[in-house]
């Protein structure tokens, strides 16, 4: 480890001690009064599974505040029964009230709600709601990110989050290109009523030509706009993700620590090239794997196929069957891989990026997660999560999470007993629930 | 009970410095001493963290402090001296009984959703669909049967208005207040057969070669297919088509729920299990509707079995029902016989002639 931490480096690493078989008590009791509630027992779930997580989280480091204790972890003789040798560190809190995340919770779900309905009722109303999430996204981190640092405490004192407002919409105004675009490529489909707007081109030379096709210019232009917010979105997102990880891993707060960032955008463009290879050889891999397959065993899946149809076991079925077949198994074989290789692989590759360039003179963090070890994971919380319908879900949670903790490591500038405290502030629980509905991933 | 005595450090929310104190309870107060620290701290001010097997055990203090035990086993007697009652969920989620209850309970809900919640939930649904949506959702399935597995029919004029004119009488009848869904009736040619079908919005298909197929039952012919448009026009009626996307979806739904992050595949699984269970109760209903439009007309049901019968003395492929649609013979394996018997001998069409011959006999 090389931390980058100034004056005499004081390392530490993470070490994870929950249990799948606690936790899934945990989460079965809160999933049963969660439903019994319909819901509004949610605050209270998430918080208890915030706290097991936290508290099951230790910061180990070098033990050196005590008067007349030379010896490092002398202070902490093994405490914890039928637990791994003693912790020579403090496990993490999580301190938020459940009932001062009811009202978010009511907020968030119902907003939540509207957005989903509402984007499937009408272009327009989806265009709105898209602009509306893009435009509170900021805020929305913002307020998560420091609602959850401020309840988050280590050593009895409380982390927060630095980050302004106006950062964080400079940050993330990348955002309005694809948004934009979007929106305007809606704002120009013809609003023909009865436009046959489904149908493919293909149509027009067939007996189903449907007379009244707007010219191909009417639609050309917004399908353009839609293809280059497509486009767009995707050429933006590593320097938007650049942009978000250091917006984050900057503004961490520890007392009077304070956490810096630095990466180029070069890492971040090899990164994402790394990725898209592992995505096209996976891709690739399918493709070949469904083919082999359709080889093997397709004559037996066509013939044995429990279609509802009678057959008149004339061959011409089967011959359009094939690609459908082929297509079916690709598809399948993709989303299989996809799950238990490419998405491992974007997890490993960006918490090990984003967090050891989380280093500054106060603080060095380090993350070494092994992707093997996460795909093998992966793959096996996948079966047993399946074989267990769902049940295995907790036992899931508490294995990724040990695996991606006990990757980090770090150092501090000095010994954090010497750390102190700034003041205490309160902050509004909207945007913590708000961050977990809409899935923007705060938090390690 | 002695309420013991244990190491603890302190910290005074302030600065990340531990202070090492003793603990112990006092009357109502818990009582910390240390160097430089001598605190009698009312128990009611205190929030003590919920009991972890291994996590860190923490106490909240009123002043913003924080207790952090050395020794585990001590402060959990310690905190039960104080008496403090833990919160429901959190005595319940420490016994194992408890904890064997919530899945009984949570896996009986699941079947529940599963068995009841999704059937009604997706009635309930379509029920707010427009009629338009409907029918719009039915024309684009019929546009891309089109493209792929159907053709212009081929059968004389006349057999298809008689044949639409026998069921329309029937249909007549059977709703006499003319209360009938709205139906259009298509003949098609097909690749896939002899068969029937109907769409969302009151679109229903015969294919040519099942009006040729059932000519070999000769005056019993037409009955059958009124027999047969009539068990199409159930699925009308009940919205089949409609209720098996909402179902779908809503089993998807539910599966994205309960299995989160494997939610994708297992989506479409059980979208596609659930399917077939729901289509069979379709099929059901849609057999009663038929049975009650065939009384109605003065037809007898047995004309139905019969019809299951004759589909089930079909020959195999490669003879007379293949050759006949003379399509892309394209020197490829005819298609297997395989399917045709798994399809006849499909313990459901047994069932179904059991049913129609029960109506038959059974004067209502």
């Amino acid at each position: 480890m090389r931390p980058e931490a100034g004056g005499q480096p004081w390392p530490f690493r993470i070490r994870f001690s929950g249990s799948g078989a606690e936790y899934f008590r945990i989460w079965i009791v809160n999933l049963l009064l969660t439903l019994v509630t319909i819901g509004l027992y949610y605050p209270w779930a998430r918080v208890r599974r915030l706290r097991y997580f936290y508290a099951n989280t230790w910061v180990e480091h070098q033990a050196g505040g005590y008067p007349g204790n030379g010896q490092p972890g002398a202070g902490y003789p093994g405490s914890m029964p039928g637990g791994p040798p003693a912790p020579e560190g403090f496990a993490l809190d999580f301190h938020a009230r459940p009932k001062q995340m009811l009202t978010g919770t009511v907020v968030m779900g119902l907003a939540f709600v509207v957005y989903s309905i509402g984007s499937q009722v009408s272009p327009v109303l989806a265009t709105v709601l898209a602009l509306t999430v893009g435009l509170l996204t900021p805020l929305v981190v913002r307020a998560a990110l420091r609602f959850r640092l401020a309840n988050t405490s280590w050593r009895g004192l409380r982390f927060g989050f630095a980050g302004s407002l106006w950062d964080a919409y400079r940050v993330y105004w990348p955002i309005a290109i694809p948004l934009l675009l979007f929106a305007a490529s809606m704002a120009l489909v013809p609003a023909t009523p009865g436009a046959p707007d489904v149908e493919p081109a293909g149509a027009l030379d067939g007996e189903s030509g449907a007379p009244g096709w707007p010219g191909l210019a009417s639609i050309g232009l917004p399908l353009l706009l839609f293809g280059a917010s497509a486009v767009s979105g995707y050429l933006i997102l590593p320097w938007l993700w650049l942009r978000v990880a250091r917006y984050r891993h900057s503004h961490y707060v520890y007392g009077s620590l304070r956490s810096g960032f630095k990466l180029g955008f070069g890492a971040v463009f090899r990164m994402q090239m790394r990725i898209a290879l592992v995505a096209l050889l996976v891709a690739l891999a399918a493709a070949a794997g469904g083919g082999v397959l359709l080889w093997l065993v397709g004559d037996a899946l066509l013939a044995g196929a429990s279609l509802p149809l009678p057959s008149t076991g004339d061959g011409a079925s089967e011959v359009a069957l094939r690609p459908m077949l082929f297509f079916a198994i690709f598809a399948g074989l993709l989303f299989l891989l996809s799950r238990w290789i490419v998405l491992p692989y974007i997890t490993a590759q960006q918490q090990n990026i984003a967090w050891s360039a989380t280093r500054g003179p106060d603080l060095a963090f380090r993350s070494e997660l092994a992707f093997r070890r996460l795909a093998w994971l992966t793959v096996r919380n996948w079966f047993l999560t399946l074989l267990t319908l769902g049940f295995y879900r907790p036992f899931a949670d508490v294995a990724v999470a040990r695996l991606r903790l006990e990757a980090v490591s770090g150092a501090f500038r000095e010994d954090p007993a010497l750390v102190i405290g700034r003041e205490r502030e309160r902050r509004s629980a909207m945007g913590d629930i708000g961050s977990d509905l809409f899935d923007l991933g705060v938090g390690l | 009970m002695t309420a013991p005595e244990l190491l603890a450090d302190f910290f005074d929310g302030r600065s990340a410095r531990a202070h090492r104190v003793r603990i112990r309870l006092d009357g109502g107060r818990l009582h910390l001493q240390g160097e430089s620290i001598d605190r009698h701290v009312p128990l009611e001010g205190i929030v003590w963290s919920e009991y972890q097997r291994r996590g860190s055990r923490q106490a909240e203090l009123p002043d913003g402090a924080t207790l952090i035990p050395l020794e585990a086993d001590a402060w959990d007697t310690l905190v039960r001296a104080v008496g403090r009652r833990e919160a429901l969920a959190v005595r319940a989620s420490r016994s194992w009984v408890a904890t064997l209850v919530a899945v009984a309970v949570i896996a009986a809900v699941g079947i529940g959703v599963w068995l009841w919640g999704i059937p009604l939930a997706a009635t309930a649904a379509v029920r707010l669909v427009p009629a338009a949506v409907e029918q719009r959702i039915g024309d684009e399935v019929m546009a891309s049967l089109r493209e792929g597995m159907l053709g212009p029919t081929r059968l004389p004029e006349h057999d298809r208005e008689r044949i639409t004119a026998a069921f329309r009488d029937a249909v007549g009848r059977a709703f006499p207040g003319g209360d009938a869904p709205a139906w259009q009736l298509e003949f098609q040619r097909s690749r896939i057969g002899p068969n029937a079908f109907a769409l969302p919005g009151g679109r229903m298909v015969m294919t040519d070669e099942l009006v040729e197929f059932v000519a070999r039952a000769g005056p019993d012919a037409e009955a059958m297919l009124v027999g047969v448009l009539a068990h199409e026009l159930g699925h009308v009626r009940f919205r089949h088509g409609m209720r098996g996307v909402a179902q779908a979806t809503l089993s998807s739904l539910a599966a994205a729920l309960a299995f989160g992050d494997v939610s994708s595949l297992v989506a479409v699984a059980p979208a596609l299990l659930l399917q077939q269970g729901y289509s069979r109760d379709f099929e059901r209903e849609a057999d009663v509707e038929s049975v009650r439009i065939l009384r109605a007309a003065g037809i007898s049901p047995a004309v139905m079995a019969s019809f299951f019968e004759l589909l089930a003395q079909r020959p195999a492929a490669g003879s007379a029902a293949g050759a006949e649609t003379g399509e892309a013979g394209s020197g490829r394996r005819r298609g297997s016989s395989a399917l045709d018997i798994a399809f006849s001998s499909h313990p459901a069409d047994a069932e179904r002639i059991r049913f129609f011959r029960a109506a038959a006999q059974s004067p209502h």
